[in-house]
């Protein structure tokens, strides 16, 4: 069975050695772009702004696939079992939770990490008329009587906006097993649930907010960064709010199927970067209140890690 | 600000916009395989690089258009264009056999455009109160509307109620496939990804309803002229039936507004709801000849239709999606910089009244536009089935993949449409299984999170007032229904006995 696969591979790359050497101009055929989620979402918005300057830049077209189902592991097992010929790309983001959950066998090592472009930190809101006033006061309550808040995850729970937030409750030395977490269809269904009186607190990004919060219905408590956001200059980071220093969120970036050559990786890399640089992607990315932030792909490498070694964190304390 | 209005909506770019995403709806619509949001989705990646308003027109319009096209081969082939379509596709094509085609399709345009229209005026004057009314929603109510929704199946039921819970419930256990709403973890998906997400409801429409047709078809030809032609005017009959309908049409229209307002609510339990009310509400509806399926068709066809403004009424004011093609036009809409919300009305009215005036402007269109549609599919899928069904064929497995960008959903379609085949051929209704597919996730996710919610109290159900009203109508709602089978049996034995005191 080895000896077969490593034989086929033999071959694959003997097959492929045409386009290995052509490395340098990379691409020379249209490029697959797999997002993992819908037709018109946050994602799909970033990477067809990003498709766009990639096929100006290149010549080449870059079409956008939408693979939503199972939470976005049909889409990263599309792209990770494509021939790693960089021709078959797709979105990084957060993945530790699937193999956590059982749903998934993804590790860093599953993916050829090229390139961050965009980073949202997670934020905690509440309904305008509720009596917790600041993050503090939701500390109190929760150290008190952890399972005292409903509190929704704004998506599925054990993901991008929860994490950073039981992981500063853990720090707080809050009893994290108790709290009551509850997940949502997403950040609007989650609102939803704030705004009709159903949840105490809601965890997603600031720019989902911007509506409820220009109607006066959602107050933003804190935001989970290294410093405030330009856009939100009124939301205190954590750090401002209770002390602790936690920061975390979502984020999106570009990978490929594990096994791409180093050199392929690159000259992709520098493709990204053009494109991330461009004024339309970064006039884009603001137009929506998104947060373009680079990362190269060693970086991307290194952030997967951290990235899977607090989600294990975390997940192993809220199941205990 | 009304001549701003009126000067951007005559903007010629803008028209011609309308009218191509008009001719594109109604064609995506029409094919059996291809969905309405099916149509909005592709139209993503031309309109995210358009100007604002003629972007956010190409999806108003292209959608509303398609969500009525989906009745056409729904009469024609027996196959619902689009999911929404589905609960009276058999009533209708049982009208076109009949030879009534121009009758029944002309019923459901004229309604499904005047649906429109109504939802375009509630639309105009009243979105920002209606949408505070829709936040008051959480998930307790979003839960008995599901029951209550679920309670149609039983309702409509033509025929056996045996049958029809047996595929109902069919439906229910195919939509804990995948994984659990609240835990994430995995569910009969067999270690496959491809079943984490559970079976999509596009792959399983198309495989029960179209395919199955397919295979039937193949099994017993029909003879070649089994189905009558449409002909005879559409517009005059279909404006008088407008005129003996007009209250099961208002009534759809206004129960399809309030639903579409709901997040999470879209045309198909719309559509879903009317026809239960139509049913079993209204004497016209409890007739089981052409007026009756007219008043079903109206009521449920206008519904659907204006389900589609009503979605808009949360996602303008507060940027909530009522359904799926909302939320791309939402996105679309703060791509653009329109960005919704209460600031929206205040800072630029024009550019939310001229998107409500879209609405005007794509449900008048649909009555032209829809006749020249209904006359040219009529001429199309009357031709040789053996000409027809292959070309059929290539649509559903285009539309299948096209949705779910995978094989895997290809594959679905071949497995539920012998599913379906067996179905039929065995008297199963197929509708409530796709009820079932429809609402299972949605009653499941808002029980265990209103259960969450509460640690386990029950209580909470009829904690809140708007949740405590909705969950005695349900319950009321199945006292009558059990009732009304009770009582002729009762009324029978006092009417043998009627001194016996």
């Amino acid at each position: 069975m080895k000896f077969k696969s490593a034989v086929a591979g033999l071959l694959m790359s003997l097959a492929m050695s045409p386009m290995v050497a052509a490395e340098d101009s990379w691409p020379t055929q249209p490029v697959k772009m797999v997002v993992i989620a819908g037709a018109g979402g946050g994602s799909d918005y970033v990477f067809r702004l990003l498709s766009r300057e990639l096929e100006q830049n290149t010549g080449q077209p870059f079409s956008v696939i939408n693979q939503a189902q199972g939470g976005g592991v049909v889409g990263m097992t599309t792209y990770t079992q494509a021939a790693p010929d960089g021709y078959t790309l797709g979105q990084m983001s957060p993945f530790a939770q699937y193999r956590l959950l059982d749903q998934a066998d993804f590790t860093s090592d599953s993916f050829s990490p090229i390139a961050l472009v965009n980073m949202d930190p997670a934020a905690v809101h509440v309904a305008a008329d509720s009596d917790l006033h600041s993050l503090q006061d939701i500390v109190d309550r929760l150290k008190a009587d952890p399972a005292s808040l409903t509190i929704s995850c704004g998506g599925t729970c054990n993901a991008s906006w929860d994490i950073p937030f039981v992981s500063l409750m853990l720090d707080e030395g809050v009893d994290v097993a108790a709290l009551n977490l509850i997940p949502a269809k997403g950040s609007a269904a989650g609102l939803q649930e704030l705004i009709s009186g159903g949840m105490d607190v809601v965890l997603s990004s600031l720019p989902e907010t911007d509506s409820l919060r220009e109607a006066g219905l959602v107050k933003n408590l804190a935001v989970f960064a290294d410093e405030r956001l330009k856009r939100y200059p009124d939301v205190p980071t954590v750090e401002e709010a209770v002390g602790q220093d936690v920061t975390g969120g979502t984020w999106r970036g570009v990978a490929g199927p594990a096994g791409m050559s180093p050199e392929l990786v690159k000259a992709i890399q520098a493709q990204v970067k053009k494109a991330f640089d461009s004024e339309a992607f970064q006039q884009g990315m603001a137009d929506r209140g998104f947060g373009a932030v680079w990362m190269n792909a060693r970086e991307l490498g290194d952030f997967m890690a951290e990235h899977e070694a607090q989600t294990q964190r975390v997940l192993g304390e809220l199941r205990q | 600000m009304l001549s701003d209005v009126m000067s951007q909506l005559t903007d010629g770019y803008l028209l011609l916009v309308i009218f191509c995403s008009a001719v594109y709806g109604l064609v995506i619509g029409a094919i059996p395989g291809l969905t309405a949001l099916m149509a909005s989705a592709l139209l993503v990646p031309f309109v995210i690089f358009m100007q604002p308003l003629p972007a956010v027109a190409a999806i108003i319009t292209a959608s509303a258009m398609a969500i009525f096209a989906g009745d056409i081969p729904g009469a024609l082939l027996r196959m619902p264009g689009t999911p929404a379509s589905a609960a009276y596709a058999n009533e209708a094509n049982d009208m076109v056999r009949r030879g009534k085609g121009a009758a029944a399709l002309g019923a459901g345009l004229i309604a499904s455009s005047l649906g429109g229209l109504v939802s375009a005026v509630i639309l105009s004057l009243a979105a920002p109160s209606l949408a505070k009314i829709a936040l008051v929603f959480s998930s307790v109510e979003y839960f008995w509307l599901g029951v209550l929704g679920l309670s149609c199946a039983t309702f409509v039921a033509g025929g056996s109620l045996f049958k029809g819970l047996a595929s109902l419930f069919l439906g229910l256990s195919l939509a804990t496939v995948g994984m659990d709403p609240i835990s994430g973890i995995p569910r009969f998906s067999l270690g496959s990804p491809n079943l984490l997400g559970g079976f999509g409801l596009i792959p399983v429409l198309i495989g029960l309803f179209a395919i199955s047709e397919l295979l039937r078809n193949a099994a017993n030809p029909p003879h070649a002229d089994a189905l009558p032609k449409t002909t005879g005017s559409i517009l005059i009959p279909s404006l008088s039936n407008l005129w003996r309908h007009r209250l099961g049409t208002l009534r759809g229209s206004a129960i399809g507004t309030m639903t579409g307002a709901l997040p999470g609510a879209g045309s198909d339990i719309a559509a879903w709801i009317s026809y239960a009310i139509a049913r079993r509400g209204s004497r016209a509806g409890r007739r089981d000849d052409d007026h009756g399926a007219t008043e079903r068709i109206m009521s449920a066809s206008s519904a659907n239709n204006a389900s589609l403004g009503g979605a808009y009424i949360p996602a303008t004011v507060f940027g909530i999606p009522g359904d799926a093609i909302t939320a791309i036009v939402i996105s679309v809409m703060f791509i653009k910089g329109i960005n919704p919300g209460p600031t929206l009305f205040l800072n630029k009215p024009e550019v939310i009244y001229t998107i409500f005036g879209i609405f005007f402007i794509a449900n008048l269109l649909l009555i032209p536009l829809g006749i020249l549609c209904i006359r040219g599919f009529g001429y199309i899928l009357r031709l040789p089935r053996a000409y027809v069904s292959p070309v059929v064929l290539l649509f559903c497995i285009l539309g299948a993949f096209s949705v779910e960008n995978t094989l895997f959903a290809v594959g679905l379609i071949a497995v539920f449409g012998l599913l379906g085949y067996v179905m039929e051929s065995n008297d199963i209704p197929l509708a409530p299984a796709i009820l079932g597919l429809i609402l299972g996730p949605m009653i499941e996710e808002t029980f265990m999170t209103t259960i969450l919610k509460s640690q386990g109290d029950l209580g909470i159900f009829f904690d809140r007032q708007i949740g405590a009203v909705l969950g005695v109508v349900t319950i009321l709602a199945w006292v009558l229904a059990l009732g009304a089978q009770a009582w002729p049996a009762l009324a029978r034995r006092n009417h043998r006995n009627p001194y016996s005191k």
